[in-house]
């Protein structure tokens, strides 16, 4: 079974990482709960968000492009014969299969 | 006893009241456990899941869907459902109820069950011999369809294989079949166009379909007595390496798993499976997949979801509301006009061909009928203008049905093809529709409107406002898009239309207590004025 991590933790976990190596002058990383690390997340979250909403508006395409397909192949030939009863025969029968 | 009941005949200790039960002693976390009222099993909890600690105690509250059968005297026992062993037993009065015992049965008396998604079924197991040996054999005959004429691999998958390879019989807590086919494809396109022409084929055949995502359709098997069961069609296949099992299943197998396939027994009747059951099962349902466990859950994986619900999902927005909806009984809808219905008619009255978009029980089309005008009643849920189509059938008016899915584009241009050909062209009328579809559905009403009102004819459309939204309703406000009538109209011009009468406000569509503020529009689609 595929096992997703949601991606705002793996991206707060790459920052926490990041953050975690760079050492500031004083030795010490800044706290987690910090004001930067906090607005860092949040600032990340939304990008996540509207990321995966890009995402999802992509994978949206593969339906329609199969039904725009689907309509085309399954209607096109009648047109093409320019055979008017074939064409609404076809139609309805198209229309009464989905 | 009118207080909470409690048992202590066991070594677990069970109190009971409205709000659930509470457990107290030694629950296995890794068992099962059957809650039976008045002998009936009517849940099953995972300890882990569902029960919540509480000092030394055990809580579970009610699930939603019992509560309103709880009413009355209730003999409850928990037992452990892979060995039958009860561990608990209470008694309770539910409701403060002191007569009658609880029931938990459907409109046709057969018992009921919460499956795993918190609803109540009516398990497979409530069956009687007869209707389980006809189902079975519908299952063998759609298989054979699939694999011949469809001309794909098919084979029973989910729970039904589960049963099949343990018991040899479906599951009895199961409440209908699955059936899943191999796709040739990789490409969620080409795999979305191989299940289209698998349901045409399908429906050539004689059965009746309905088409729940690009890759899921159900068909409903009549079983005599006004009893049926559903089965449904996964479209199951290989992308980038991954086999998905629509809607919970992504799993990395070989094709060796899967193909060529094998058989099993179910019932004593050969049914196609896949090459290695036992290991598609174990990776689908775990390890422990031979030991009975009706309250299994998928493992939610955000990500498998947001997968299959992209490339294939959309067609069934609203749907499951609707589909309770229908069930309800008909005295919820009037039978009568809407003022919509009248308003139409007094104002713009016409002979031409009505289509009523979301038809719903059809009240309008009806009515638009018996005015003398031809209709076409659309909606994707059939159940609902059933009683219609046969009043209209007996009073001999002329009123045509059809299962109608806005959201299937496909239909969408069909539908707007043949009613493009009409030799005058139609109105078209969606009261309470607007708001009830999310933006791709209305999208695809423009671009019915745009093939079919072309040559003339109006569209005629009434929905809530977004003043409507903080208002009281009578049905639930759940799935509603409150839309701002500017939006509406700018959609209406984007497409090509423009809006001949706009009228808002309330007392428009009183019913009952309810008074939304709803908008009336009357939109044309030609270039000129010509109507």
């Amino acid at each position: 079974m595929e096992n997703v991590t949601s991606p705002v933790r793996v991206v707060r976990d790459k920052v926490k990482a990041r953050l975690s190596t760079k050492q500031p002058a004083s030795g010490r990383p800044p706290p987690a709960s910090s004001p930067d690390m906090r607005r860092q997340i949040a600032r990340l979250r939304r990008r996540v968000e509207q990321l995966e909403a890009e995402v999802q508006e992509n994978r949206r395409l593969n339906r329609r492009l199969a039904e725009l397909t689907d309509v085309v192949q399954e209607l096109l030939v009648p047109i093409s014969q320019r055979d008017e009863e074939k064409l609404r025969e076809r139609l309805e029968k198209y229309s009464e299969s989905l | 006893m009118s207080g909470p009941g409690d048992g202590r005949t066991r070594a677990v200790s069970m109190s009971v009241d409205d709000e659930g039960i509470k457990l107290v002693g030694s629950i296995d976390e890794d068992l099962t456990y059957d809650v039976l009222i008045n002998d009936h099993h009517v849940w099953s909890l995972q300890p882990r899941r569902d029960l919540t600690k509480r000092g030394r105690a055990c809580v579970a509250p009610w699930p939603k869907a019992l509560v309103r059968y709880l009413s009355g005297y209730g003999s409850l026992v928990v037992r452990e459902h892979v060995t039958g062993q009860p561990v608990a037993e209470a008694e309770y009065w539910f409701g403060g109820v002191r007569q009658g015992l609880v029931s938990v049965v459907g409109s046709s008396g057969s018992p009921l069950l919460l499956d795993k998604w918190g609803r109540l079924i009516r398990p497979l197991a409530g069956d009687d011999e007869a209707a389980q040996g006809r189902l079975m054999d519908a299952v063998v005959q759609l298989l054979e369809t699939l694999n011949g004429a469809c001309g794909v691999p098919a084979f029973i998958c989910f729970g039904t294989l589960l049963g099949a390879v343990r018991d040899g019989a479906p599951i009895g807590h199961d409440n209908d079949i699955d059936v899943g086919y191999l796709s040739a494809f990789e490409h969620p396109v080409d795999i979305a166009r191989e299940a289209y022409r698998v349901s045409r084929v399908l429906h050539e055949q004689g059965w009746k379909a309905r088409r729940g995502s690009a890759v899921r359709i159900n068909t409903r098997i009549s079983l005599g007595a006004g009893q049926s069961r559903a089965i449904d069609i996964f479209t199951c296949a290989w992308v980038e390496g991954v086999l998905y099992m629509p809607s919970d299943v992504g799993i990395r197998v070989p094709r060796e798993t899967m193909l060529p396939l094998g058989s099993v027994t179910m019932l004593g009747r050969e049914v196609p499976a896949p090459a290695d059951p036992e290991s598609l099962l174990a990776l689908t349902y775990g390890p422990g997949w031979r030991v009975p466990d009706p309250s299994f859950q998928y493992e939610k994986s955000r990500g498998l979801r947001r997968r299959l619900d992209g490339w294939y999902g959309g067609l069934n927005h609203g749907r499951k509301y609707w589909d309770a909806f229908a069930k309800q009984p008909t005295r919820v809808v009037p039978k009568g006009p809407t003022p919509f219905a009248r308003w139409v008619a007094a104002k713009w009255p016409s002979s031409r061909l009505l289509v009523d978009v979301g038809t719903g029980t059809a009240r309008d089309a009806l009515w638009m009928a018996g005015k003398g005008r031809p209709v076409l009643g659309a909606d994707y849920v059939p159940s609902a203008f059933r009683a219609a189509r046969r009043r209209s059938a007996a009073r001999g008016l002329d009123v045509r049905f059809k299962a109608f899915n806005i959201n299937d584009t496909r239909e969408v241009l069909a539908l707007g093809a043949l009613l493009s050909r009409e030799e005058e062209p139609p109105d078209l009328y969606a009261r309470f529709f607007l708001h009830a579809v999310n933006e791709a559905g209305r999208a695809n009403l423009w671009r019915l409107a745009q093939m079919s009102l072309r040559r003339g004819g109006l569209l005629f459309a009434e929905f809530r406002t977004h003043r409507d939204a903080k208002l009281p309703h009578v049905f639930p406000a759940a799935q509603r898009f409150f839309l701002d009538p500017d939006d509406v109209v700018a959609e209406i011009q984007g497409s090509g239309g423009h809006v001949v009468s706009r009228t808002q406000g309330r007392g428009l569509a009183v019913f009952g207590r309810e008074d939304p503020h709803v908008c009336r529009l009357v939109a044309s689609w030609t270039r000129g004025t010509e109507t």
